[in-house]
């Protein structure tokens, strides 16, 4: 099994951290964004393994587990307010949502 | 009775009626009103009685003049001290009253006058629904009116001298319903205004100058440190000068007084003869001692009076309407004073003073009882009221009161104090050649529409006349006229020239005032130093001058009766001619001043005010307004509420540091 180098690694998580960006961005709905968080996050996470690996260190592996932690409480909380918006205006369009224009 | 009293009791009476709200009954109200103008009277009469046992030592038995303080001159005077009003550095400004002779000569006049034309708007107002609030203001008008005179201070005299602008003011607009009269009420305010400005800044400079304010002080102090003809003594009297020509009606300011006439007629009366337009040739004769070290100014008084006098004339000769003739005749009357305090013959001045509030109160109340009897104020329509059965003894006062006014020789006592004007003139060291023939033409014409009024009113045929509508005055609206005539009358007699044995007989005028003058008299050597050489050729050019002067009045009283009781045919031949016409709305319209302000300063400045409407300072504000206002748009822009904009604000952040620190 050949050794995966690790610049490719960290270009994937690169392009992982790109795509769940251009989600966020780009995407509409609330639930997408929430996605495209979560990819963000483990775009992160495989670039902290990565680094953990290269230097034979635990830390980034320690580090991943806690960005685990905080994935699943991020999407706990952030599904709970996404239904309630659902269920107030009917709608999960992040644009219509713009009751804080000033 | 203390002197505040004089003042304090038509003030309280004022404040009285003002807070009665027109709850009591019209008889009790006109009595307090009355009994307060009374009270003031007598208390007047009873502190200036020193003053007149110390001026004519015969009427007292007895020394008399114990109350009296003699100070270093001949100058006695009786004064009070309330409190000190405010006193700042070197500068203390008390409320203190001083009755020294000309003070004395004022209040009288105004208590008396003042409580004669009290009774008769008893009866003339008494069908008017403010009845309270009528004589509130009349009462304030007195109060403030005597406050003026017997201020000691200058800034205690500015206070009567605003009040009364004041309540002139609210007595000329007093029936208020009228927008003109309104109108001619803020007229006579605004236009009176420019004198006080001017008044004001006379005080502040003397305050600056000489560190008091007090009469006597003044006086001193600047015969102290300023020189004769000194520019001090010239902008303090200049500026003082302005302050009598905004409140006497003088030349340039004399355009409120005819439009004054919107006020009751009483009212009137009481602004012409005893308050208000007096005010200024009493400030002047106050303060003479400033004016005399300003020979210049001096001559601008004498020059400015002469030629209103003349001016006043002659609109009054085409004026119709019965009340503005006596205006225009007051202003030219006015002007007679100023042209004697102008020549330093402030004895004249003030003798025309008092024969001229008694015959011009006179002639107003007359014309007062016309107006009520007939409904009619214009004199062309009126006419044969003489033999009208409810009037004939309107028409006996009013003759009486004309021939005061035109100067009739001997028996008037408008004769004896023009012909005192007159002769200061004619031996005065400060009289400028004309200034005598100006004030004797002037005479020719006063004679002329005095007895032209007269005889329009009274005279010839006229529809009005056999009218037996025709309502008559009341009792209480004659009372006061017969008495106003007899001292119109017999008051001429208190000061009788030497050529008619005034000298042997009787000056009770310069006797009574000359503590006052005498100072300045000597200084000055007036009236001692005669330019005709010996007594006798002053004897007869005293003689001459009063033999022109009864000439010319006659001469007025003849041609009057030609041309509006024998032929007045003329009048139609004169308005067929168009220069005639031309002329006759000119002098009619007071030689279009009203019209010449109008064009001079009332349309530039609402030009401008129409070009400033929108306020260029205002501008500049605004555009700093605005550009706070653009870029709080701009900055909203971006708070748009959209969490992907927020969120890519973030990426581009981020991206923008990660590049800088990938460069650096």
């Amino acid at each position: 099994m050949a050794i995966v180098p690790t610049s490719h690694v960290l270009i994937v998580s690169a392009i992982l951290v790109l795509i769940g960006t251009f989600g966020v961005l780009l995407r509409r709905n609330l639930l997408f964004m929430l996605l495209s968080l979560e990819i963000m996050l483990n775009g992160s996470a495989l670039a902290f393994i990565a680094a953990s690996a290269h230097w034979q260190q635990p830390d980034g592996q320690v580090f991943v587990m806690f960005i685990m932690a905080m994935a699943a409480a991020e999407v706990a909380v952030g599904l709970a307010l996404i239904l309630q918006i659902y269920r107030r205006v009917s709608t999960l369009d992040a644009d219509a949502l713009d009751l804080m224009r000033g | 009775m203390p002197i505040s009293m004089i003042i304090a009791v038509p003030l309280a009476s004022a404040i009285f009626l003002a807070l009665s709200a027109n709850h009591i009954n019209k008889k009790v109200t006109a009595s307090v009103a009355c009994a307060a103008v009374l009270a003031s009277w007598v208390t007047s009469v009873s502190n200036s009685l020193p003053l007149f046992l110390n001026a004519f030592p015969g009427l007292a038995s007895s020394e008399g003049s114990n109350a009296l303080e003699r100070t270093s001159g001949e100058a006695m005077f009786a004064s009070e001290h309330l409190y000190t009003w405010f006193a700042v550095d070197r500068l203390s400004v008390e409320l203190a009253f001083k009755l020294d002779a000309l003070a004395a000569l004022m209040v009288l006049v105004v208590t008396s006058v003042g409580f004669l034309i009290h009774l008769y708007a008893a009866a003339y107002m008494v069908e008017d629904t403010d009845y309270a609030r009528f004589f509130c203001y009349m009462n304030l008008f007195i109060a403030a009116m005597l406050t003026l005179v017997l201020a000691d201070n200058l800034v205690l005299l500015y206070l009567g001298w605003e009040g009364v602008g004041v309540c002139s003011y609210l007595l000329i607009g007093f029936w208020y319903q009228d927008p003109a009269n309104g109108a001619a009420a803020r007229k006579a305010f605004i236009i009176t205004r420019i004198g006080d400005a001017s008044l004001m800044i006379a005080i502040l400079f003397i305050a600056f100058e000489l560190g008091t304010l007090q009469f006597d002080e003044i006086a001193a102090e600047a015969l102290r440190s300023w020189p004769l003809g000194s520019s001090a003594a010239i902008i303090v009297s200049a500026l003082l000068l302005v302050g009598a020509l905004g409140k006497s009606a003088q030349l340039p300011l004399q355009t409120w007084l005819p439009d004054a006439m919107a006020g009751p007629t009483p009212v009137s009366a009481l602004l012409h003869a005893a308050t208000m337009v007096t005010a200024g040739v009493y400030l002047i004769a106050r303060t003479h001692e400033l004016f005399l070290l300003a020979p210049a100014v001096l001559g601008t008084v004498a020059t400015l009076g002469a030629l209103t006098a003349f001016f006043a004339a002659c609109t009054a000769l085409f004026e119709n309407n019965i009340k503005r003739v006596l205006a225009y005749s007051t202003i030219s009357q006015i002007g007679y004073m100023f042209v004697a305090l102008g020549v330093a013959g402030f004895t004249a001045a003030m003798f025309h003073f008092v024969t001229h509030a008694f015959f011009k109160a006179l002639l107003f109340l007359s014309a007062g009882n016309v107006t009520h009897c007939v409904k009619e104020t214009d004199i062309r329509r009126m006419g044969g009221l003489r033999r009208s059965r409810a009037l004939p003894g309107t028409a006996a006062v009013a003759a009486v009161g004309t021939a005061s006014l035109a100067g009739l020789p001997l028996i008037t006592s408008g004769f004896y104090s023009k012909d005192a004007i007159f002769w200061s003139t004619l031996q005065s060291p400060f009289a400028r050649p004309g200034l005598l023939l100006l004030l004797l033409v002037t005479a020719a014409l006063t004679s002329l529409y005095a007895f032209r009024w007269y005889f329009m009113i009274f005279s010839g045929p006229g529809s009005l006349a056999t009218d037996q509508q025709i309502n008559r005055p009341r009792d209480l609206m004659l009372y006061p006229l017969v008495v106003l005539a007899a001292v119109s009358l017999l008051v001429g007699f208190l000061e009788m020239p030497d050529t008619l044995g005034g000298d042997r007989w009787i000056k009770a005028v310069s006797e009574f005032l000359q503590p006052v003058f005498a100072s300045a008299e000597q200084r000055y050597s007036l009236g001692t130093s005669s330019v005709f050489g010996t007594d006798e050729q002053t004897h007869r050019a005293e003689l001459t001058l009063q033999a022109v002067s009864a000439a010319i009045a006659l001469l007025g009283l003849i041609m009057a009766y030609h041309w509006y009781v024998i032929r007045p045919s003329w009048k139609e031949r004169l308005a067929r001619s168009s220069i005639g016409r031309s002329i006759a709305k000119v002098l009619r319209s007071g030689w279009a001043a009203d019209e010449m302000y109008s064009m001079v300063i009332v349309t530039p400045y609402r030009t401008i005010t129409h070009w400033l409407r929108h306020d260029p300072v205002d501008d500049g504000l605004d555009m700093l307004a605005g550009s706070v206002r653009l870029s709080h748009y701009l900055l909203v822009l971006s708070q748009n509420g959209r969490i992907r904009t927020y969120a890519a604000g973030m990426v581009i952040g981020a991206s923008l540091l990660f590049l800088s620190w990938l460069w650096s």
